[in-house]
């Protein structure tokens, strides 16, 4: 029998590995690298996503000379495992500079929403110096902002052992949207909210939520019932640190996409809530229903009894009463609905031993109960975010009739011409939130002017399809327009 | 048939939308105004021909449609700093104006090379007749005569748009769109009769 002693590699063995792993890291940095130079001779992209594109190409360069060094050198003994530490830290880099990296070159101008896009790094900036949102293409049929914080981590450790390993810019940010949705410039009104996921990082919100949820915590959990049953000695310590971890990451979640819904609607207003209740029609429903919040989600119909008090409050609940009085209903109904445990559900794996998921319930309650408590801070940091900058409705109020008349007639609602010479240019926002009434109210109009053998469906599918290119080139050229 | 002037696109650019004689130029750069006509920009959207595998183009069969041209696009950038597209020595493109336009019902339009292009040897329409009532941004088939390449950047103007008059016009009062390029602003795939 061989002993454990001869089992264990050789300095010049484990060096063998290494140089083995790192001239297939190298082959992988260089096809990746060729890849990203080909698709920019070939393809345009919008400017933060070149950049974007940019920074992955020089963490290929830092690494590929990195382990170009680490095979030249003959390392002593004691630096070998240190070494092979570094490459699994170099893999780690590598996979997720592979899987990004395609999702970036597959985001060419004409992949993503492009007009939007530009608008949305636009207004960013007014909120995070220098901001730059990268808008990519995922598989999924979902909207989300990528979590960066544990990449910021990752290069930076690695560039204390990489040189010239590039950190992830700090105002990068990176929206994420399903690939055939690139036209539907609509439907993309949902990446106002996760644009509000990336400003809720520069606020101070989530430090405020700690603060309040350990006094909730201290006040009122560890007064209540359920302490005291949960006070047996088989809870240890450790389990009352899972328990109360895993309370309040979902009040930190749920409190993250709350801040995200209100942002989005104070700074987009109707075409937001809009284009939520649009993309549910495509989406299989998640979690179990409406009333149900999951780990990472507030319910839908908690986060309408939001949205329908933001838009009382900056003026759009008219609007949509007068135009759409389902729409209008249902945010009426939420807005009275109360959060607590007989209304709303919460669907999370609690971390409670198998025999006392009775309390279940009454944890639940709790939480919903605590968070109810948690919004009135929420909503204090989107006013405080915001404070100062124009709300959209008064530009909607003076331009929305002529733009929807643009719109009937087949016209990019980009300039509004009015008797005696004087024009005007609705904003992007406008042109948004009128394009959204249109498409949900005042289609027929349209069709009804146009005169083609089509049928109807076929008639309606490629209005849809103009109504989306009208809107996104007025936002197209309302930026060409503030360049003049 | 009567040529409009200046006065009149301005005034018929102020009628509304609704108006079947009115104008739309959208956006309209100021200085662009001509006593006959209107300077159009290059838009930011160019349609290239591909090498296929499709051996031929048949216009009666769906070949036509798509397969053999791609789009591209060159974004509009600041005045200095734009990044145009380059059209090769004896080289066609199709692109479109950055203006979106609607022609009145009682109008035609024609859009020209600007004559300074024209002497670089640079065309921009084999198709310059635009019809009444016509809305979209302009398809423009540029061809590139010289022998050397040349840049195109979004926003340069490059034709000229002059209206004119249709004689005795039955009367139209209602506005109706028409057409399978009706509202594009992007240089569209052709569609033949039939497809």
């Amino acid at each position: 029998m061989p002993s454990e002693s001869d089992n264990t590699p050789s300095t010049d063995e484990l060096m063998e590995q290494i140089r083995r792993e790192a001239y297939c890291l190298i082959r992988l940095c260089r096809e990746l690298a060729n890849q990203i130079k080909l698709a920019q001779t070939h393809l345009t992209y919008l400017r933060e996503t070149r950049q974007f594109l940019q920074y992955i190409s020089a963490a290929l360069r830092a690494i590929e000379s990195f382990l170009i060094n680490t095979i030249h050198s003959e390392p002593e003994p004691e630096v070998v495992r240190a070494k092979l530490r570094d490459c699994a830290e170099i893999k780690k880099s590598v996979g997720w500079l592979y899987a990004i990296a395609k999702n970036a070159i597959d985001s060419d101008c004409l992949s993503i929403p492009f007009p939007l896009a530009t608008y949305l790094n636009h207004v960013a900036r007014g909120f995070v110096p220098r901001a730059s949102l990268v808008v990519l293409t995922v598989p999924n049929l979902n909207f989300y902002k990528l979590n960066l914080r544990d990449l910021r981590l990752h290069a930076k450790s690695l560039a204390t052992r990489v040189a010239n390993y590039p950190q992830l810019p700090h105002s990068l940010g990176m929206l994420m949207f399903p690939y055939c949705a690139a036209k539907d410039v609509l439907v993309n009104c949902i990446l106002f909210h996760e644009m509000g996921h990336y400003v809720y990082e520069t606020t101070p919100l989530e430090e405020h939520l700690k603060k309040s949820f350990s006094q909730e915590w201290t006040q009122h959990f560890t007064q209540g019932r359920l302490y005291q049953e949960l006070q047996t000695p088989e809870h240890t310590p450790l389990f009352w640190h899972s328990l109360k971890r895993h309370i309040s990451d979902r009040m930190f979640l749920w409190a993250n996409e709350i801040f995200a819904d209100l942002y989005a609607i104070r700074l987009l207003g109707a075409a937001y809530h809009l284009a939520y209740v649009e993309m549910e029609q495509v989406l299989p429903l998640i979690g179990g229903g409406s009333r149900v919040f999951s780990s990472t989600h507030p319910a839908d119909d908690f986060r309408f009894k939001l949205h329908a008090c933001w838009l009382e409050r900056d003026g759009w609940a008219d609007e949509i009463q007068r135009r759409l009085p389902l729409v209008y209903k249902k945010l009426m109904f939420c807005k009275g609905l109360n959060l607590d445990g007989e209304t709303f559900k919460v669907n999370t794996n609690t971390p409670f031993p198998s025999d006392r998921s009775d309390l279940k319930a009454d944890l639940d309650s709790w939480m919903l109960t605590t968070f109810s408590s948690l919004v009135p801070l929420v909503e204090s940091q989107v006013s405080d975010t915001l404070n100062g900058s124009e709300g959209p409705i008064e530009d909607f109020k003076a331009q929305d009739e002529a733009v929807t008349d643009l719109l009937a007639h087949g016209v990019v609602p980009s300039t509004v011409f009015h008797k005696g010479g004087k024009r005007s240019y609705p904003a992007p926002t406008t042109v948004l939130n009128s394009g959204f009434f249109f498409f949900l109210t005042k289609m027929d109009k349209l069709i009804d002017r146009v005169q083609s053998d089509d049928d109807h469906v076929e008639k309606r599918l490629k209005y849809e399809g103009r109504l989306n290119e009208w809107l996104s080139k007025a936002i197209e050229d309302w930026h060409i327009l503030r360049k003049a | 048939m009567s040529v409009l002037s200046k006065k009149e696109i301005v005034r018929r650019l102020e009628l509304p939308v609704s108006d079947v004689h009115g104008i739309v130029i959208t956006p309209l750069d100021e200085d662009s105004m001509d006593s006959d006509s209107v300077d159009l920009r290059l838009g930011c959207y160019f349609r290239i021909p591909v090498i296929s595998s499709t051996p031929y183009v048949n216009p009666r069969k769906h070949t036509a449609s798509t397969q053999h041209s791609s789009l591209v696009h060159k974004p509009f950038r600041s005045k200095w700093g734009r990044a145009p597209f380059f059209l090769q020595p004896q080289h066609s493109v199709l692109a479109t104006t950055l203006e979106y336009i609607k022609v009145p019902c009682d109008v035609s339009g024609q859009i020209l090379t600007k004559s300074s292009w024209a002497r670089l040897f640079v065309t921009i329409e084999s198709a310059p007749w635009i019809h009444p009532s016509f809305r979209g941004c302009l398809t423009l088939e540029i061809t590139n005569l010289g022998n050397v390449a040349i840049a195109l950047p979004a926003g340069e103007p490059i034709g000229q748009l002059v209206f004119e008059t249709i004689e005795n016009l039955e009367d139209v009062e209602e506005d109706i769109i028409s057409g399978s390029y009706a509202g594009a602003v992007t240089p569209e795939s052709p569609v033949f009769a039939g497809n």
